[in-house]
């Protein structure tokens, strides 16, 4: 049950005119998971979200929710953000949550647990207009989890927070988490996707880079960043190297990743042996952002 | 089903906006038709003092006439229902409330359907104002009183239901093909009072009399008031069968067109 598919998307493409805002994508989202959709403005994760959520059409390719086409009775399963929280500014939050009640056919009972779990409860008769941007982007998270959706969509769920509210929004996502929902949260904050995801799929362009674990893209190992006297000699000596792999470049700073049980002296010492010389070497912060504007340079 | 009402009423009667114009329409339409009388009979005494013969005194709340009279009447102001669509119609697409619905698992026929209610909501809710207040000043006017006499002509207020739910269903479309609430109203006034009656000009006069506002007006023809027995016109006094096919049909093509917008487009 614990590979059982949520989301299986294949070949999924959409132009706008010339531009490929989705570009021929595959994406495999299982049970359980918490996915993270990076990418850059306008790398097709909104677009993407649409065409899963039933509002645009691809031009082609298809997808399908829970191993079957979408259909209303789908989406209802599936508790849903896109870009900045909607709800009608002349209703109270619970006015605009009853609707959603109405929508997903489920009773208004749980409607005060919602506004209680996401901290709005003594504002629940205040029209939503009066909302700071936090409250209505929990608004948004509350009203996504009415009927106790089996998977959440969260388009960029932070954009626009200060950091107290963005801790908050984190905080609430990771709570979700644990009660084993299925999330997908789109994202152009790498730091986002790596505090709170288990798996992520990079975007660029519409087409996917990567698609794998967090941690294996942020790796266990470590990553370091070097120089040498001779560049050229240095890559051939890595590429020899069967735990130390070049992961970017830039001008002759190399960043080098090594795998789980390597040292920075271990790297040192293997160049020596192969004659090549170091004037540099840094041990740098693991961060998906690393890999991530790696992968872009890599593939763009 | 139940749940489609409950949301399109939880919408627009937590809305002040909508009371306020619903208010606004409905007493504009009690002082039209309130004050119509007034009106034509200071009309008729001014003519009346040059006129060599004397001027039949006929009220225009006495049954079986008055339901013609005053569906006639309503029907100058059924702008205003149709801008209250447009408004609210056009307010889902600037909210984007339409997207969040669709997301959140209503169907699109649903999404159609609640917009439907509403516009039928519309039109009944006119069209019982208006049978209330025909009832409320025919009972008043009129000495003698049968069954028979007060409900003869009341299929007027029928035809004055087609002909707005057609003018709505226009607006309607408007609404859905043009989603920005102020460019959908100036478009639909154009149609409706610039475009078409120009139209008409230059079409051959078997199209330009089947254009939808034109079969529309139609419908219920210009009352024989006692100012018009005068002057010894008249006009007709029932509906016409094609008036009404016309109708029906452009009500029908403009709500199924609406339909596939909701159905087709991406949001």
């Amino acid at each position: 049950m614990v590979d059982e598919s949520i989301l299986s998307i294949q070949g999924l493409s959409k132009n706008y005119g010339s531009i490929k805002a989705v570009d021929a994508l595959d994406l495999e989202i299982k049970k359980g998971q918490v996915f993270g959709l990076l990418g850059p403005n306008g790398s097709g994760k909104t677009t993407t979200l649409s065409i899963v959520l039933g509002l645009i059409k691809p031009q082609n390719g298809h997808f399908k929710w829970f191993g079957k086409p979408v259909t209303a009775a789908t989406l209802r399963r599936i508790g849903s953000i896109l870009e900045s929280p909607i709800f009608y500014p002349y209703l109270s939050a619970t006015d605009n949550l009853k609707i959603i009640a109405d929508i997903k056919r489920v009773s208004y009972d749980s409607i005060d647990e919602k506004l209680a779990m996401t901290g709005l409860l003594e504002r629940k008769n205040h029209h939503f207009k009066t909302y700071s941007l936090g409250m209505k982007q929990r608004l948004a998270i509350a009203a996504a989890l009415l009927g106790n959706p089996e998977v959440l969509i969260l388009d960029e769920p932070t954009n626009g927070l200060d950091p107290q509210g963005i801790a908050e929004i984190r905080g609430l996502i990771i709570d979700i988490a644990k009660e084993g929902k299925t999330i997908i949260i789109a994202s152009h904050l790498l730091d986002e996707v790596q505090k709170v995801c288990s798996d992520v799929a990079v975007l660029q362009n519409g087409k996917c880079l990567y698609s794998g674990k967090v941690d294996f893209m942020t790796g266990d190992g470590l990553l370091l960043e070097v120089m040498a006297d001779k560049p050229e000699l240095l890559i051939a000596a890595l590429e020899n190297c069967q735990w130390a792999t070049i992961s970017s470049r830039e001008k002759d700073h190399f960043l080098v990743q090594l795998q789980k049980d390597n040292s920075a002296s271990d790297l040192n010492r293997y160049l020596i042996d192969q004659q090549v010389v170091l004037n540099h070497l840094t041990t740098k912060h693991k961060t998906l952002e690393s890999h991530f504007l790696a992968l872009l340079k890599n593939k763009a | 089903m139940r749940y489609i009402y409950r949301i399109t009423t939880r919408k627009l009667f937590k809305s002040r906006t909508f009371w306020i114009m619903l208010a606004l329409y409905g007493f504009s339409l009690s002082t039209l038709i309130f004050g119509v009388e007034a009106f034509i009979r200071n009309v008729t005494i001014n003519a009346g003092n040059n006129s060599p013969i004397p001027i039949p005194e006929i009220s225009v709340y006495t049954f079986p006439d008055i339901w013609q009279n005053l569906s006639y009447l309503t029907g100058f102001l059924k702008l205003f229902p149709a801008l209250i669509l447009i408004i609210f119609v056009t307010a889902e697409y600037s909210y984007k409330t339409n997207r969040q619905h669709i997301m959140n698992g209503m169907s699109r026929e649903s999404y159609f359907f609640s917009q439907l209610v509403f516009l039928v909501g519309m039109a009944l809710f006119s069209t019982l104002l208006l049978v209330f207040l025909t009832l409320f000043l025919g009972f008043q006017h009129t000495s003698d009183i049968s069954l028979s006499l007060v409900f003869s002509k009341s299929y007027f207020s029928l035809a004055y239901f087609m002909e707005l739910l057609t003018f709505l269903s226009i607006a309607f479309f408007t609404a859905i093909i043009i989603r920005r609430s102020g460019l959908a109203i100036i478009t639909f006034l154009l149609l409706y009072s610039v475009i078409e009656p120009i139209s008409r000009f230059y079409l051959p006069e078997m199209l330009a009399q089947s254009m939808p506002f034109k079969r529309i007006g139609n419908l219920i023809d210009v009352p024989n008031t006692s100012l018009m027995k005068l002057f010894g016109v008249s006009f007709r006094t029932n509906i016409d069968t094609f008036d009404l096919l016309f109708v029906i049909f452009y009500a029908v093509f403009f709500l199924f067109l609406s339909y596939l917008l909701v159905k087709k487009r991406d949001l």
